[in-house]
């Protein structure tokens, strides 16, 4: 063992006291140095130059500012300004009194409904300020809101073998009345009744 | 219930993924797990209907855990080979970024964010999807039934008429019924999953060909597209086969040019989802085993491109015999025999006009593929730069329209197909054209270029010299 010229012993190094540099002087260089290229002056000058050319080619383009402007941006501040809405005022955000309407009829009727509509030209008609969009004249549509209640047009009475098992109507801008088997006291222009009266077992409530 | 449903679905994509290759960026095999994992799930879904097994939430729970436990034991018999994988995303060389790969790479997390927002926040309105995937989607989850579906087989519902929604195979549809079954309020988390997973895939294989700067920048500009991002936030079929189609044929041109045979698998099985997902995808497996026959020709070995047409069609033809099995055909109103009507033709070349020209649609990314492609052709013909894929993309869109042609409208007309149906089908090009615009030879050389110029590095001694 080697001794020192004072003649002590030398003291064994250890790493609690002599601790070693996280990462060595070359590898520190390293990282620097890299860090300057990747985000030095000449990086800065780049991504400059870049970004005024996406935004030259993106604002001139129709497409790109309806994307940022109404697609992102106006939805981004709906989004804010209702976060707490439910499932159903979102619904009506986009498909207005149609759902309205649709989600009364599935709350007013039982799962095992058949609920017939008006002839289709009535189903878009105005009443009492409000009216339905075409798409209740779609069948897949309002199934889609009613499910799993069916439904059919008054224009299928002759075709369609389902007319018969009809158990609730939908009063459309006050159409639909004539097809209940009973006379309707107090009426409005848009609600859903059953077609016998009395008859209205909501099995789902 | 609902989260550890979607973990399962991913940690069974990831099985699938590494199950195939192991040669994938640590970004792709992360994109791909949600699409592949929800592509298994549904097959699985059809398969246990198949079987007569009422599709509940216990019942398809139970089937994905099985499976993903046979996965996670068929990886353990491979686990050198993954432990090699990890080593090769273990030696992660930092890639030379730069202030405009960061700023595009913030600029797409925006995108991302917002877009994910207003998927989530609205349910189901659009028409295709609420008269249509969603509706279906809904009435399997709570009739547990896809053959004995009321809206199939109830004449009431008219569903066996031409272009009906019975003839779409049913991935989308399924993964709705999927999220619908774990729990979640509308089946919209499945689109916005399926838009997350497309970003790291596309960015991932753009960077094996160019730049991590050109490629943020690509990802950026394939997903701010307007028409596609406009999309991409509903529940229509189109986005999500576009990230199918496109990543499918992507893998392709990668196999090609990087040599992965593995590669071509995972293309084969990102075809074969295409396929499950919507009928016309077979314009890409067309595309795509063209491409295959030419290369199988010049090696004079048959077998890769028989198992992978075999692959890539067997969605389709397992689908068609569901349906006939089960007595769900509807009317055909495809064409078979071919045929000449100018006027048709007419109106298709007059309505891919107005949709190439409306940069409203797709922003510059058909007018920069072109100036691209016309300043390219000298690389082209010299050295086929890139040639595959322009031929993938030409060929996939020729296809299409030819199926466009032989389809018999009897439910719409022509004009409205081609102004939305084909409109749409264009989502699954635009990844395409803009991986073009980012690995062709110009536009490589010049980001290559601005990389060294950055980076200050020289080139070496003996081309310095070379003239």
């Amino acid at each position: 063992m080697t001794k020192s010229i004072s003649g002590k012993k030398p003291r064994k190094k250890t790493e609690r006291s002599q601790p070693q540099p996280v990462l060595q002087k070359k590898q520190r260089n390293r990282i620097a140095d890299w860090l300057i290229k990747a985000f030095g002056i000449k990086s800065m000058i780049m991504a400059a130059a870049g970004c005024l050319l996406l935004y030259v080619v993106i604002s001139e383009n129709k497409g790109y500012q309806w994307m940022w402007t109404n697609l992102l941006k106006a939805n981004w501040n709906i989004i804010r300004q209702h976060r707490n809405a439910t499932l159903d005022e979102r619904y009506q955000m986009k498909l207005g009194f149609d759902y309205v309407f649709w989600n009364y009829v599935k709350q007013n009727t039982p799962e095992d409904a058949v609920i017939l509509f008006p002839l289709k030209e009535y189903n878009t008609e105005k009443a009492d300020n409000r009216q339905l969009t075409y798409k209740t004249n779609n069948k897949m549509w309002v199934t889609h809101f009613i499910y799993p209640r069916r439904m059919l047009y008054k224009d299928e009475q002759d075709t369609n073998p389902l007319y018969k098992e009809v158990t609730h109507v939908a009063i459309i801008a006050g159409h639909g009345y004539e097809d209940l088997e009973y006379p309707a006291g107090n009426r409005t222009y848009f609600t859903v009744l059953p077609k016998k009266q009395g008859d209205n077992n909501l099995t789902n409530k | 219930m609902a989260f550890l449903g979607l973990f399962i679905t991913i940690i069974s994509g990831i099985g699938v993924v590494l199950s195939i290759s192991r040669r994938l960026k640590l970004v792709e095999v992360l994109g791909l797990s949600f699409p592949v994992g929800m592509g298994l799930q549904t097959f699985l879904m059809v398969c246990l209907d198949s079987a007569g097994i009422r599709l509940t939430a216990t019942s398809v729970f139970a089937v994905s855990l099985l499976i993903t436990a046979g996965l996670g034991v068929y990886l353990y018999f491979l686990r050198a080979q993954l432990k090699d994988w990890l080593k090769y995303i273990g030696t992660f060389t930092c890639p030379r970024i730069t202030w405009l790969w960061l700023l595009g790479l913030i600029a797409v997390g925006v995108v991302v964010v917002m877009n994910v927002a207003k998927t989530l926040y609205y349910p189901t309105f659009d028409t295709d999807s609420v008269r249509g995937f969603n509706l279906i989607g809904m009435a399997v989850a709570n009739e547990g039934t896809i053959r004995g579906l009321s809206l199939f087989n109830d004449a009431n519902y008219a569903m066996r008429g031409a272009g009906s929604y019975i003839t779409y195979t049913p991935l989308t549809q399924l993964s709705y019924t999927y999220m619908y079954l774990l729990g979640f309020e509308t089946s919209k988390m499945s689109n916005a999953l399926f838009f997350i997973s497309f970003i790291p895939v596309f960015y991932g294989i753009v960077s094996r060909f160019a730049t991590h700067t050109l490629a943020a920048l690509t990802t950026l500009l394939t997903i701010i597209t307007p028409e596609m991002l406009g999309f991409s936030s509903m529940s229509g079929t189109n986005f999500i086969h576009a990230v199918y189609a496109s990543s499918g044929i992507l893998f392709f041109v990668t196999w090609y040019y990087k040599k992965t045979p593995s590669f071509l698998w995972i293309a084969a099985m990102l075809l074969m989802l295409n396929n499950w997902t919507r009928s016309e995808g077979l314009a890409f497996i067309g595309a795509a085993c063209c491409l295959l026959l030419w290369n199988s020709i010049k090696i004079k070995r048959y077998k890769t491109l028989v198992l992978f047409t075999g692959l890539c069609l067997f969605p389709f033809v397992f689908w068609n015999l569901f349906l006939k099995i089960y007595n769900l055909e509807a009317v055909n109103a495809v064409i078979l025999k071919p045929f000449w009507d100018s006027g048709k033709i007419t109106v298709i070349i007059t309505e891919m006009w107005q949709l190439f020209k409306a940069g409203a649609y797709y922003g510059i990314s058909f007018v920069l593929f072109l100036i691209v492609f016309l300043s390219n052709i000298r690389a082209i013909v010299k050295k086929q730069d890139h040639a595959v894929s322009l031929l993938l993309l030409l060929f996939s869109w020729i296809f299409y329209t030819i199926l466009i042609y032989q389809v018999d409208y009897i439910w719409d007309t022509l004009e409205n197909v081609m102004r939305y149906s084909y409109k749409r089908f264009l989502f699954s090009f635009i990844p395409l054209l803009w991986f073009y615009i980012a690995a062709n030879h110009n536009i490589k050389w010049l980001f290559d270029k601005a990389d060294n110029f950055l980076f200050s590095i020289k080139p070496p001694a003996n081309q310095k010299t070379k003239k």
